[in-house]
């Protein structure tokens, strides 16, 4: 009995009390069909596909300096040989259960980017892995997330307004890369098939009245907001999960499993921008051989599954995959055939948008810090800027206020043709209603702002939380430029209510609370 | 030059030579060669561990190869000391030379030969991922991984602010509460320190009072007998083992590791009103070792008999415990580290997650941690021993002090450190109170702490008897764990026929599947770091789970779970004060697995989930419906957010 197979067997005895809202099961103004929906996300389908490795990634065994006397010496018992690595060029070699990536790198869309790091690393796994999460450096404490930030910075409105599919998914749960400077920025998700199910069977409906002002009151605060993000996406998740298709076998790995998942969801047309997954047991203190051979595995396997699905299915261009991890390991191995602690590592960026080769040196053994550990080449978040950069189209001035100045791209991923810059806010906007919560009766009436960047006709609807709609606002042509609009309630009961403003090239929902 | 014989070889020499002795501790003592007066005072108290019996579990084989029958007087593990307190190696003579390179490619060689099994487990663990059986099938599952805790707590540099954005007042603090005692009260106190309180343990602490029940939480008690015969067997000698015979091992550790986990869970839920296993959760939580990598059922279980014995005891004799403890030696790779090959793993981890946290200690300073700890080992999985040969001997500087230290001493620098008792408070105060500490509040009690020389009671009876604990701005503030949510709901509501003596038994399967996907194995914390806690625990993912099993705890048979312990509703709700009139009935129920009181809007719901359209007045116990109307008041009651508060 499979897991699906199991849940499918609750659903039956519970179907008497289950209640599912009927705007879910037909495809609603939340939820509209896969297909024929408008596009309301400005990534253009761009996806990013975010491996971390958990546990600091043994950089050196990973992308092997193998001619290197300093390496072979280092490691006598557990470095590998030229005649184990899989030879890119004469001096540098894949870890041997990497074979999965060796098509990819010889199709030139594989970037091996040697020593990233930050300057002075920490070499704790908790702080180091908030590091690498938040975007931030080493003194600096940041309680949000890098990926976090710049989604805020291109949804200006989040959370008020919230696109139709979800900003970000996750499987395996950090703190902080979802976490943004006005809320959450997306889900955790590790099985779409049930998830569904269990979101529906356990929804206690919406409770919007006043919470005490306590910290009990802020933690109920958070854990409503979650209950109904996680309900008005379950649906959507769960139909691009149920018509999205895998045409590739994948690794049975925790990564092989979340990829797989990660493609169903993209062929089933989930337009999510940024998928975050792990491989874990990378923490190879000692008796590395085996367990780093099994990860290697799973990685390359994974990524080529991945890679070769998206290519099948004519969504390859819309990905890219990067790899990060908290820190390398120490260039010496250690008495119990495994590394400590180490620093600089290289990573990777696969995508059709990247030139393929190696960025940096191979690296510099014979200038190690007084702790054994390697000087770092390049910034983890130059990385990170040139996806959002090059990959998404994301202007400077956004990437600016994500990490700081002074994260350039780098200039071996192109600028594909069909991206539209992001973040210089010449796109079509809704604002939050104001004032919002809404005092039914007020004298002055609720004020909806839009921006439109070309003229086109503009329609605005009122629906309540079941979907059905409650009111009409006005259906004609505007401008471009900045509007605004002004409506009174009438004969609406006090709750949550949904406004909509759809024209022909978008859709965009704004959420209102009126109160008696 | 290389030692030509392996290990093994020698081993299984010696076997055909030597007579298969039954009692595991006496040959013990003889097989590492043992000398001087520790090893003589010692050997007594080996003798009293339990035989490796016969248990009904243990393939023949395995006792018959056990590491009893292997006295490896020449062998590279030559010289070892069987020690019990973390300075009995001071009395053991020093080596008198560094070891050869042969001697150490011996030595090392021997111990991967040792510990080829947790290798080999490993390995197999990767390649099948996490899996259980349900209903006779092995269902593979993805569990949440929850990836590592974040390293910065919110105290660091960030409070709770309110509504303009400025840090939140602080409304009260250590001084003895002396506010009303009612449901309100011993509902947050026994929801905070207990798993899974009952309401009718509420009830009867309004009548004991504040005082009482603190001391009633806090009291020492008999620890609980040896579960199993098997339980502290140490882990065989293996040498010259077939495939077959590693894999027969492999299915009898799993077994013997569910069986273990589902000890502590009954432990948990048959334990009276007492904090003790709270406690042993807390430690487990803070010295986080996991049976991932650890495998052996005798290390977990001892480990889990030692946080259970200090759960309210000494926190400077835990850290000194721990340290030797083998579990832990196999967990941080401390086996493995000696003079010249050290490994750096155990001394990062004592410094920044055990008892000081980060930046308080430079990496030299985790070198020489790491270098006083070389030469504890263990070579079968439930004694220590100290190898002087391969313990560094070289003068070290740690936090500003330099000596020949040993982890002894490396334990008194660090207690010695005034972030050490503001460390260990912080993290009390985090999963007892509330996720933000004030710093001065930290401060004060940090210094009860160090003024009670170690001891964790006095710390608590503050913190439980205080005006802060029980300010309302608090109440609710702390997310029920995984382990509240699986295990303490079914303590709570009072299950009768919990049978979890077969791991294949419905409720066994019940609780290793739910801790599983709400992110809490016993056993089995995600990393070194422990579970991360606060908001981490409820996510998109396991919120739906939560309410899940425990709607399946109530209704097993509408999600087609066949489970032989059940919940009886009419005794459920004869713990209420006054279980006739609905309005009370709800109350009671919401105040006591709530973490604060429901708003008038939440309320209604679970009055209208009772009733079922009845109107108020007919409500009462003996309607013939009133078991399934109190299910469905449980089903809203699991439904509502506040639930996974406490």
């Amino acid at each position: 009995m499979d897991r699906r197979n199991f849940l499918k067997a609750a659903l039956q005895f519970s179907a008497a009390g289950l209640i599912v809202p009927s705007f879910l099961r037909q495809g609603s103004l939340l939820w509209p069909s896969a297909a024929g929906a408008a596009e309301d996300a400005p990534f253009a389908g761009r996806i990013l596909i975010w491996i971390n490795y958990s546990g600091g990634n043994d950089g050196l065994n990973t992308v092997v300096p193998y001619a290197n006397p300093i390496y072979t010496a280092a490691r006598p018992t557990i470095g590998l040989t030229a005649e184990q690595v899989l030879v890119l060029d004469g001096e540098t070699g894949l870890h041997p259960s990497l074979a999965g990536l060796l098509p990819i790198w010889e199709a030139g869309k594989m970037r091996i980017v040697q020593g990233v790091g930050y300057p002075n690393m920490n070499l704790s796994h908790f702080r180091g892995t908030d590091i690498w999460m938040s975007g931030s450096d080493e003194p600096t404490l940041l309680d949000t997330g890098w990926m976090a930030r710049w989604l805020e910075a291109i949804y200006t409105d989040f959370p008020s307004w919230l696109p139709e599919s979800p900003f970000a998914l996750m499987q395996g749960a950090h703190r902080i890369p979802l976490n943004g400077n006005r809320g959450i920025t997306g889900l955790v998700v590790d099985d779409p098939s049930s998830f569904n199910f269990l979101v529906n069977d356990g929804f206690p409906g919406e409770y919007g009245d006043q919470l005490p002002a306590t910290h009990g009151g802020d933690e109920l605060q958070y854990l409503r907001n979650l209950d109904l993000a996680t309900f008005e996406y379950a649906a959507a998740i769960d139909a691009a999960n149920t018509t999205g298709t895998n045409t590739v076998p994948y690794p049975q790995s925790t990564l092989g499993r979340q990829l797989e998942v990660v493609a169903r969801m993209i062929s089933g047309g989930l337009r999510t921008p940024v998928f975050l997954v792990s491989e874990y047991g990378f923490d190879t203190h000692s008796y590395q051989g085996t367990q780093h051979a099994a990860l290697m595995q799973s990685i390359g396997d994974s990524i080529g599954a991945i890679w070769q699905d998206m290519a099948n299915q004519g969504k390859q261009d819309q990905i890219c995959i990067l790899t990060t991890s908290e820190f390398g390991r120490r260039v010496e191995e250690n008495g119990s055939y495994g590394t400590d602690h180490g620093t600089a590592a290289p990573h990777f960026v696969i995508s059709n948008g990247v030139s393929g080769g190696i960025s940096g040196t191979s690296p510099d053994l014979a200038n190690l810090d007084i702790y054994g550990n390697m000087q770092i080449q390049h910034d983890y978040r130059q990385m990170a800027a040139t996806i959002l950069g090059r990959h998404f189209g994301t202007s400077q001035t956004v990437i600016d206020s994500v990490f700081g100045a002074g994260f350039a791209p780098f200039d071996w991923m192109n600028t594909a043709a069909d991206v539209t810059p992001l973040g210089d806010l010449a796109s079509d906007r809704f604002f939050a209603p104001s004032p919002n919560p809404f005092r039914l009766g007020d004298r002055r009436p609720l004020e909806l702002r839009f921006e439109l960047s070309a003229a086109t006709n503009v329609d605005l609807r009122v629906f309540d939380v079941r979907g059905r709609q409650v009111a009409e606002i006005g259906n004609r042509r505007y401008a471009a430029g900045a509007h605004q609009v002004q409506w009174a309630p009438e004969n609406l009961a006090a709750g949550t209510y949904l406004l909509r403003l759809e024209t022909p090239r978008f859709r965009k929902n704004a959420k209102v609370v009126l109160t008696p | 030059m290389k030692l030509q014989l392996p290990l093994s070889e020698i081993m299984r020499a010696r076997l055909c030579s030597t007579a298969v002795l039954t009692a595991v501790s006496a040959t013990l003592v003889g097989l590492f060669a043992l000398s001087g007066s520790i090893a003589t005072a010692r050997a007594a108290s080996l003798v009293e561990a339990p035989p490796v019996a016969a248990s009904p579990l243990a393939a023949s084989s395995l006792a018959a190869s056990s590491l009893a029958a292997s006295p490896l007087a020449a062998s590279p593990f030559q010289g070892g000391v069987v020690i019990q307190d973390i300075d009995d190696a001071r009395s053991v003579p020093a080596a008198t030379r560094i070891p050869t390179t042969e001697e150490r490619v011996a030595y090392e060689a021997a111990l991967k030969e040792r510990f080829r099994f947790l290798e080999m487990a490993a390995a197999r663990n990767a390649e099948l991922g996490r899996s259980c059986v349900i209903n006779g099938e092995r269902v593979e599952i993805q569990p949440l991984d929850p990836a590592m805790g974040s390293s910065l707590a919110p105290w660091d540099g960030v409070r709770r602010i309110d509504g303009d954005g400025n840090p939140a007042p602080i409304h009260s603090d250590w001084g003895v509460y002396a506010g009303p005692w009612g449901l309100t009260q011993t509902a947050h106190l026994l929801n905070r320190t207990m798993i899974g309180a009952k309401l009718s343990e509420m009830n009867g602490a309004v009548a004991t009072g504040m005082n009482g029940t603190v001391t009633t939480l806090l009291a020492t008690r008999p620890q609980p007998a040896l579960p199993f015969p098997w339980a502290l067997d140490p882990y065989p000698d293996t040498s010259g083992w077939t495939q077959q015979q590693f894999d027969s091992l492999n299915i009898l550790y799993s077994t013997r590791r569910d069986l273990l986990k589902l000890w502590w869970t009954k432990q948990m839920i048959e334990d009276p009103v007492s904090m003790r296993e709270a406690m042993t959760l807390f430690w487990h939580d803070h010295f986080a070792t996991a049976s991932d990598k650890v495998f052996i059922p005798g290390s977990l279980y001892k480990q889990n008999a030692l946080l259970r014995a200090s759960a309210l005891g000494n926190v400077k004799t835990l850290v000194r415990d721990i340290g030797i403890d083998p579990a832990m030696l196999i967990w941080l790779d401390g086996i493995y580290s000696t003079v010249g090959n050290v490994n750096e793993n155990y001394g990062r981890e004592l410094l920044e997650l055990f008892t000081m946290g980060v930046g308080n200690y430079t990496q030299d300073d985790v070198v020489a941690a790491a270098r006083a700890y070389t030469g504890y080992t263990t070579f079968d999985g439930v004694s220590t021993v100290f190898m002087a040969g391969w313990h560094d001997n070289g003068p070290k500087t740690f936090l500003g002090q330099t000596g020949n230290f040993f982890p002894g001493d490396i334990v008194n620098i660090i207690f010695e450190q005034p972030a050490t008792a503001r460390f260990i408070v912080r993290k009390l105060y985090r999963y007892f109170l509330d996720e933000y500490p004030d710093e001065a509040l930290i401060e004060d009690l940090a210094q009860t702490l160090r003024d009670s020389n170690w001891e964790i009671k006095p710390v608590l009876e503050r913190m439980l008897k205080s005006a802060r604990f029980y300010d309302t701005a608090y109440k609710g503030a702390v997310y029920k764990d995984g382990i509240d949510v699986v295990v303490g709901g079914i303590r709570t509501f009072g299950h009768i026929g919990i049978d979890l003596s077969d791991p294949t038994n419905p409720e066994s399967v019940y609780f290793n599947y739910a801790t599983m996907v709400v992110g809490e194995i016993l056993m089995n914390p995600p990393n070194v770091g422990g579970w991360p806690g606060y908001r981490s625990w409820i996510n998109s993912y396991t919120l739906p789970w939560r309410r899940y099993f425990s709607a399946v705890s109530i209704f097993p048979g509408q999600y087609g779970w066949s489970l032989g312990m059940s919940f009886q509703p009419i005794n459920y709700a004869q713990q209420c004060s006054n279980p006739d009139d609905a309005g009370t009935l709800v109350d009671e129920v919401a105040l006591s697995v709530f973490g604060m009181a429901p708003t008038p809007l939440v309320r209604q719901a679970l009055l209208d989930a009772l009733l079922g359209g009845m109107s108020y007045g007919e409500w009462n116990l003996s309607l013939p419906t009133a078991s399934n109307q109190i299910r469905e008041l449980l089903r809203a009651t699991f439904k509502m957010a506040d639930y996974q508060l406490k």
